[in-house]
């Protein structure tokens, strides 16, 4: 079962092009599973963590009926794409210019 | 004078103060106290003893320069103290001596302090003697006051009393210095947002009846997930290597996670597709790397050319021939594509596609029929049905918000024995009219329920005189446009090439024959924006444009002897149509030429095109071919309204030339009115 559910994780998202890499992290902060080496995983994982709370305090403070659904920053080299979830966030570095 | 001491009683149950944690954080005595020889024993004294005993010894002590005896117990503290100045320093030591004395108890669980106000204290109470004129022994105390006053005055210069001075020894001061740990302060702040406060209301609105004791459970819970973004990555990671496993397969399982990868599908997606969507929306594209460098010509006629955007194709349709192509009423970016099963003729169970612009590389939703789908179309007022006709003469309504990926039954079927049918559903009273190769073109009713269950039945049964002609391949078109004064005309095709004008409110025989074709009619489309002009394609490789009065086509287009499949007008411009024949796609621009199609796409070698599309407010095409795949296209350099003088000697051009003027939209069709 599991293999299935990574297979198919791995067709959906990894398999694009661009897609520098993923990172699934749980409720805790821990990488669960990542793409990428272990000290660019814990750093991002770290940082947008609080980010991502941050975003979501934004969201919710204008209206607190809404709630935070997905998180793109932009920079000048990938595009950082996170999903925030109640109990898990899935992040994906893409290289949209490829 | 006299100073009366009494000590500050506390209540105290145990000596010993623990804190939440359990550790002992019993106040230790700021004195470091040694032994009192008096008191080796260490006994339990009564309370009067050991303040009274201990008081003197303090007091004896105050007047020494001494202040660290070792006449007090052996309390033995490495911690220094900080002197303080005269009485209160003898009332702290005694409350300490107290504390030292009692024998320490063990407490396991907690305790109460009680702590209980004392009568007031009176630490000097000088009342002031007044005695009222009008007492008792008023005159005695005004008798002892005259005789205290010349007693004084007679104690100078008396011989009972001599002037003496003293001295008191002023003890040195010493200063003792002490230190004590610093007192460890934590911050801790929070912030009450406004989500939080609503999320606590709601929660405890929720939970009132039942959770009641549980309350501070769940404010507790509220604040630690503010404290989540506090922990730190410093956390020791305890977990074991089965536990991540199955923490993460219960992530990799749940319903979220799915939906938030298909999120973030549709974003990856994008992101690669932006410069392809951003030209098939006729934005300006961002500049990447591998952007083309636009040349910009100006006052040059460009040769006006497809442009492969992208194409829409999945493992699961590859191979299987398209049949035909429909956007949603609804949402302009839905596309539903209905495939052949197998190869064509042979019926074999077909497909159905509904793909979003969101994501080009994977269909949203996949249905799968029990035979080759030959028409579909959505139902304007109900967006999410989709009507299919079938090759084996079923024709079946499907919602497509049910997210099935298995074989999903259809929410309605009939079927007849017969061959083929088309369809479209039209606007006003949302009616399903099919025709099928029997001759017959049936009006279906559609009876809504709430649920998925449509009933239909057949409202009227067109039987249509079959005259010489064998009705055996049927294509029509539906007239929905405003006709203001008729609205239930339409047009079907035939096999025999000839066309037949009937309406909806007259079942009985054609209102008109338009003959022309000698081959069978594959395709009528009626213009989008002018509502009494057709468009009629055929095997012979013509393509005639009709009007609905007139019996003879106004106009007729050939480039090349080859089946036209199908013919289709430009939702966007009034005078461009694009038609398909079997290995190419001609895009004719009427204002441009009426003789050549302004431009020619050719299939690739091997692969035949069989569907064709336009896509609304945007100028592109999709060609669907017998490889599953869908291609967009965007039509480039194609400038649409600008006139040219065309000189042409054919009876079609009498027409035009009526209007000397550019030929401009609206006079396009003045022209016909003069004739």
């Amino acid at each position: 079962m599991t293999i299935l559910y990574f297979s198919l994780y791995h067709f959906i998202i990894e398999g694009h092009k661009g897609v520098i890499g993923t990172i699934i992290v749980n409720s805790e902060g821990l990488p669960i599973r990542t793409t990428l080496d272990n000290s660019t995983t814990s750093l991002y994982a770290r940082l947008l963590r609080s980010f991502t709370t941050l975003a979501r305090s934004a969201v919710r403070d204008v209206d607190p009926q809404n709630d935070l659904t997905f998180v793109r920053i932009r920079s000048k080299k990938q595009e950082i794409l996170v999903a925030p979830e109640n109990n898990f966030l899935l992040i994906v570095i893409q290289n949209p210019s490829e | 004078q006299l100073h009366i001491y009494k000590c500050v009683w506390l209540c105290v149950l145990s000596l010993q103060v623990f804190d939440s944690q359990g550790r002992d954080v019993t106040p230790l005595p700021l004195v470091a106290v040694a032994d009192d020889p008096d008191s080796k024993t260490h006994e339990k004294s009564s309370l009067e003893e050991v303040l009274f005993k201990k008081g003197s010894s303090i007091f004896k002590s105050s007047t020494t320069t001494d202040v660290v005896s070792s006449r007090y117990g052996d309390i033995q503290t490495h911690k220094p103290y900080v002197l303080c100045p005269s009485i209160f320093l003898e009332i702290i030591r005694f409350v300490l001596l107290l504390l030292s004395e009692f024998p320490r108890k063990p407490v396991d669980k907690g305790f109460d302090i009680i702590l209980s106000e004392t009568d007031t204290i009176s630490l000097l109470d000088l009342p002031p003697t007044l005695v009222s004129e009008d007492a008792e022994d008023a005159d005695a105390v005004k008798q002892r006051n005259r005789d205290y006053t010349e007693f004084c005055s007679s104690k100078m210069g008396s011989d009972n009393f001599f002037e003496r001075s003293s001295q008191t020894l002023v003890g040195e001061h010493k200063c003792k210095y002490t230190q004590t740990d610093t007192n460890k302060s934590v911050n801790k702040g929070t912030i009450a947002t406004t989500w939080d406060i609503y999320d606590s209301f709601s929660m405890s609105n929720e939970n009132r009846e039942t959770r009641e004791s549980e309350r501070v459970d769940y404010l507790t819970s509220t604040r630690n997930k503010q404290d989540i973004s506090e922990v730190t990555m410093s956390r020791e990671t305890g977990n074991s290597f089965s536990e991540n496993q199955s923490n993460l397969e219960k992530i990799l399982s749940s319903e979220a996670f799915m939906k938030s990868v298909s999120i973030m599908e549709r974003v990856i997606v994008l992101n690669i597709f932006q410069p392809k969507l951003a030209a098939f929306r006729g934005l300006h594209v961002l500049k990447g790397k591998l952007s083309q460098p636009v040349c910009r010509c100006k006052g040059h006629y460009l040769t006006p050319t497809l442009e492969p955007l992208w194409t829409f194709v999945s493992p699961l349709t590859r191979g299987h021939n398209i049949t035909c192509m429909t956007w949603n009423k609804k949402n302009p970016d839905i596309l539903a594509v209905g495939y052949v099963g197998g190869s064509s003729g042979n019926p074999q169970p077909g497909l159905i596609c509904c793909w979003s612009l969101k994501n080009l590389v994977w269909s949203e939703r996949v249905f799968s029929c029990h035979s080759s789908v030959t028409c579909l179309e959505f139902s304007s007022s109900n967006p999410s049905h989709l009507a299919i006709g079938m090759y084996d003469g079923a024709v079946a309504i499907y919602n497509v918000q049910q997210r099935c990926n298995r074989h999903t039954q259809p929410v309605w079927q009939v079927t007849w024995t017969k061959q083929q049918l088309q369809l479209s559903g039209e606007e006003r009273e949302e009616v399903l009219v099919s025709v099928s190769g029997d001759g017959r073109i049936t009006k279906w009713l559609i009876l809504h329920n709430d649920f998925n269950c449509v009933g239909n039945k057949p409202q009227t049964d067109y039987r249509l005189k079959a005259r010489e002609c064998n009705l055996y391949y049927l294509s029509f078109v539906l007239s929905v446009q405003s006709f203001c004064y008729d609205t239930g005309i339409y047009v079907i095709g035939t096999w025999d090439g000839s066309m037949h004008k009937c309406s909806l409110s007259n079942s009985d025989h054609f209102l008109d024959t338009y003959c022309k074709h000698p081959s069978p009619v594959t395709h009528i489309e009626w213009s989008p924006i002018y509502s009494d002009v057709f468009l009629s394609s055929s095997s012979d490789g013509t393509i005639q444009l009709w009007k609905v009065d007139t019996l003879n086509p106004k106009m007729s287009f050939t480039s090349v002897q080859s089946i036209v499949d199908s013919v289709k007008w430009s939702p966007n411009c009034g005078t461009v149509f694009a038609a398909i024949y079997r290995h190419r796609v001609e895009v004719w621009d009427l204002c441009q030429s009426i003789m050549r199609p302004t431009l020619v796409h050719h299939a690739e070698p091997g692969v035949t095109l069989s569907s064709l599309l336009f896509a609304k407010g945007s100028d592109s095409i999709l060609v669907g071919d017998s490889r599953g795949e869908v291609t967009v296209y965007k039509l480039k350099n194609f400038r649409v309204g600008k006139p040219k003088k065309v000189n042409g000697s054919s009876s079609t051009f009498d027409l035009w030339q009526g209007s000397t003027k550019s030929a401009q939209i609206p006079c396009f069709f003045t022209g016909w009115k003069r004739v």
